[in-house]
């Protein structure tokens, strides 16, 4: 084979190569994109022939969630998403990997085993590498933990992350505010202390709630726990605030009793 | 070589050849059928054959001042964008949602289809249809001029869209077509005949007092009328619309995250928890309310039908019938008699057997007969189909649509023309409370096993039944809430992830963008995560509660 050959072999390879990545990389894209929309069948189809590490997990996830929902199904994409999160040194996908068999331990075996699952998302969490992934695994922990079934309303509250500790854990705002309001969601619904409640509905206020959904609710629960822990001042400006947000709300009436019941009119112009 | 095989035919065979008549009949109707398929893959799939794009809205509203309002705002959108052809499919409601589970799986559906509470369960909603979220966030630009404009689209609708929010996919997936209300329909001609005035609204006590007097006065002269047009659809509306009043209080009672809003998942696990009980004496007041209303409907009740009831009303046979809004232009139109739309009969909260217990008038939340448009997911003509909304969805496009067919905006437009004016929600009031047929299918089917109970006329029977066999019904509801929860939980955490490291990636929101101020899709991907885990813990909960009290 002479040089000329053998570089215009060369280069032919190298197109043909980097036209299959870039097919690869179009292919693996596309199935990511199906996953985001739930459609799990075809995203297998597409990226179960993709060679890199993103593409192995999407198939992974794409093939643990396709129907029908097996124990063999479930088996084999943990040892996929072990082996991806084995990585050294590990990389966002292993990160990824691990917070997944955290989920399949959670969500996917019968029975379930959270024990597992709290395991790997402790480790994942305490992995300041694992960035994104840290943070989700932090605030998913907390959240299994305080909801322990059969737990006495001070073991709950011990178990609660104070708005400060979630400050330090979670410094990316979007999944902050999320856990604030999930935070104060479990203290109220096992009504640990409505000051607990009201610290971490507060704490999402000030990220902002005009993002969030159903975020009259948010509202409306916070100026109920202010009214709950004073100073009346503080609940009269929460209701006042709820009434200008959603103006056409069905509690409207509700708090324009309890503002009139806090000796404060609906509209601070009207207080004369 | 074929005359030699003819030949070697039998008779019988040659006969078996020889063209029937049924050939003819099924050969049509093959024609017919191919004909039929190219036409709904080409009004769903194609440009109309005109090189123009189609956009195609399926729906089960019959009535003609919905097609005729429809009609309007399409004709008005053509002189806006004559490219585009809009197109109206109506499917009979009774074969519709056969109809777009079958459109829906086939690929064929429309692009935008109706849809209610029901369509909207188990898979449907994440397999098939768009989130909407990405126009809802911008204000919609047919409104320019109108007192909405510059507002973003979501809250140009009287209820910001919530009816058409999927939590568990944390995204909204609904436009709110209609917020139908519930509305006492008298035949005005029989009521001035029976008593010598003219209809007037009366609170619950006042209304049952005047079924007496028209009995009394419809036996003196021997007539076959009754005072309230009856089936069992119209029982369960009627009998809802009283309990939830007469409950609100219990509700306030059992709100322990203060949303004042009930959710089977929380208030059925505050059952199995033991803090509410069928023994709660407001049960045994709304039983008697329940059996004071069913003792003024025709005998048989349990056994009539919606169009039953409509054709007793219709035919002067009954004094007055409970419906919602949406018949109240099909009633207006085939009553040979005036007819008078007044509120329903609320219970006063003044009135002695219900005081504390019903706190308020009941605030029609609007959700729970509100019907909407949905986008498929794979919809052609995207955008195109999404401008036709926003022409439908806008102060000019409702402002065709709502006075042809009767039906009261979901704009945020203010109040209502005066005709529209009755129909317009209560939001004067509280939110209504909660009866034990709210808890999930198994409690459903509890609840109507047993309403045939309350024909029998005697007291104990209906709440008695229920109270020993609700718990068991609320469990089996909490365990199918408890998979439904964990299948979304398994799919979003997917699409999380995708979301996270896909091609599409999203590192950071851009602190103060339009878009981190008004969606965050990310941030509510992952809080309803984390509300499903909670609720995931609750049930989890409530059934061990539950199994310990059993043994």
């Amino acid at each position: 084979m002479t040089w000329r050959r053998f570089g215009v072999l060369a280069v032919g390879g190298g197109l043909v190569a980097g036209t299959a990545a870039l097919g690869g990389d179009a292919a693996s894209a596309a199935g990511w994109e199906m996953l985001e929309r739930f459609d799990h069948r075809s995203a297998a189809r597409v990226l179960r022939d993709g060679t890199s590490r993103e593409a192995q997990l999407g198939h992974a996830l794409a093939e643990l969630n396709s129907p029908p929902h097996t124990p063999r199904r479930v088996a084999e994409a943990e040892e996929r998403l072990r082996a991806l999160a084995g990585a050294i040194p590990a990389d966002l996908v292993a990160h990824a990997a691990r917070y997944h068999l955290a989920m399949v331990a959670l969500w996917h075996r019968e029975p379930r085993d959270v024990e597992t699952g709290l395991r790997e998302l402790r480790a994942v969490a305490a992995t300041a590498e694992a960035g994104v992934f840290a943070q989700l695994a932090f605030v998913h922990a907390a959240v299994l933990d305080a909801s322990a079934p059969g737990l006495s309303p001070a073991q709950r509250a011990e178990r609660v992350p104070s708005v400060e500790a979630v400050g330090a854990a979670v410094p990316d705002p979007r999944w902050r505010r999320a856990a604030h309001i999930a935070f104060a969601e479990l203290g109220a619904r096992w009504e640990i202390s409505p000051a607990v409640v009201f610290d971490h509905l507060w704490a999402a206020r000030k990220l902002g709630l005009a993002a969030v959904p159903q975020g009259a609710n948010t509202r409306y629960q916070l100026a109920r726990f202010a009214e709950e822990i004073g100073p009346p001042e503080r609940a009269v400006a929460l209701y006042r605030e709820f009434l200008a947000a959603y103006p056409r709300d069905v509690r409207g009436f509700d708090v324009r009793r309890r503002l009139a019941r806090l000796g404060a009119a609906a509209d601070p112009e009207g207080e004369g | 070589m074929k005359a030699s095989r003819d030949a070697d035919e039998t008779p019988a065979a040659a006969e078996r050849w020889r063209l029937q008549p049924w050939m003819g009949a099924v050969l049509v109707l093959v024609l017919l059928f191919g004909w039929a398929f190219q036409r709904q893959r080409a009004v769903v799939r194609d440009d109309g054959g005109e090189g123009r794009p189609v956009v195609t809205i399926g729906h089960w509203q019959q009535q003609t001042g919905t097609v005729a309002g429809l009609d309007a705002v399409i004709a008005a959108y053509r002189e806006i964008r004559p490219e585009v052809i809009v197109r109206q499919i109506v499917v009979p409601d009774r074969i519709y949602q056969t109809w777009l589970r079958t459109q829906l799986v086939g690929g064929t559906a429309p692009q935008i289809v109706e849809v209610h509470g029901g369509h909207r369960q188990g898979e449907t909603v994440p397999r098939y249809l768009l989130a909407l979220d990405r126009w809802l966030v911008v204000p919609n630009p047919y409104n320019a001029g109108t007192p909405l404009e510059g507002v973003p689209w979501r809250d140009t609708f009287l209820d910001g869209v919530s009816s058409g929010y999927e939590a568990a996919l944390a995204g909204h997936y609904v436009w709110p077509w209609a917020f139908f209300t519930l509305r006492l329909y008298v035949n005005v001609d029989l009521w001035r005949a029976a008593f010598g005035e003219e209809p007037t609204p009366e609170d619950f006590e006042g209304f049952l007092a005047r079924c007496v007097r028209f009995r009394e006065w419809a036996h003196e002269r021997g007539l076959q009328v009754q005072p309230m047009a009856s089936s069992l659809y119209q029982t369960h509306i009627t009998l809802d619309r009283i309990g939830r009043g007469v409950t609100q209080a219990l509700l306030q009672a059992n709100d322990p995250v203060r949303t004042l809003r009930f959710n089977s998942v929380t208030h059925g696990g505050l059952l199995l928890r033991g803090r509410w009980t069928m023994d709660d004496p407001v049960f045994q007041v709304v039983e008697r309310a329940y059996l004071d209303t069913t003792a003024q409907l025709a005998p048989g009740w349990p056994q009539m039908s919606r169009e039953d009831a409509m054709f007793q009303f219709l035919s002067g046979r009954a004094l007055t019938f409970i419906t919602g809004s949406w018949e109240a232009r099909s009633l207006a139109r085939q009553a040979s008699f005036p007819v008078m739309v007044l509120p329903l009969l609320e219970v006063s909260p003044e009135s002695p057997r219900f005081r504390g217990m019903q706190l308020a008038p009941v605030a029609e939340v609007g959700d729970e007969f509100t019907v909407g448009f949905a986008l498929r997911r794979d919809a052609p003509h995207l955008d195109e189909t999404v401008d036709f909304m926003r022409f439908l969805f806008s102060v000019p496009g409702m402002e065709l649509f709502s006075p042809r067919s009767g039906w009261v905006s979901p704009l945020a437009t203010g109040d209502p023309p005066a005709e529209l004016a009755p129909f317009a929600p209560v939001r004067e009031g509280l939110p209504p409370g909660f009866i034990t047929r709210n808890f999930g299918p198994n409690s459903t089917r509890l609840y109507d096993a047993m309403i045939y109970r309350l024909a029998e006329g005697e007291a104990g029977g209906f709440t008695q039944t229920i109270a020993r066999d609700l718990p068991g019904a609320v469990a089996a509801d909490q365990r199918n809430f408890r998979r439904h929860r964990i299948a979304a939980l398994r799919r979003n955490e997917v699409a999380l992830t995708a979301r996270l490291l896909g091609p599409a990636r999203i590192d950071e929101v851009s602190e103060g963008s339009r878009e981190a101020v008004l969606v965050d899709p990310l941030g509510a991907l992952f809080g309803s995560q984390l509300r499903q885990t909670i609720e995931v813990r609750w049930i989890d909960e409530g059934l061990q509660i539950a199994a310990e009290a059993e043994r």
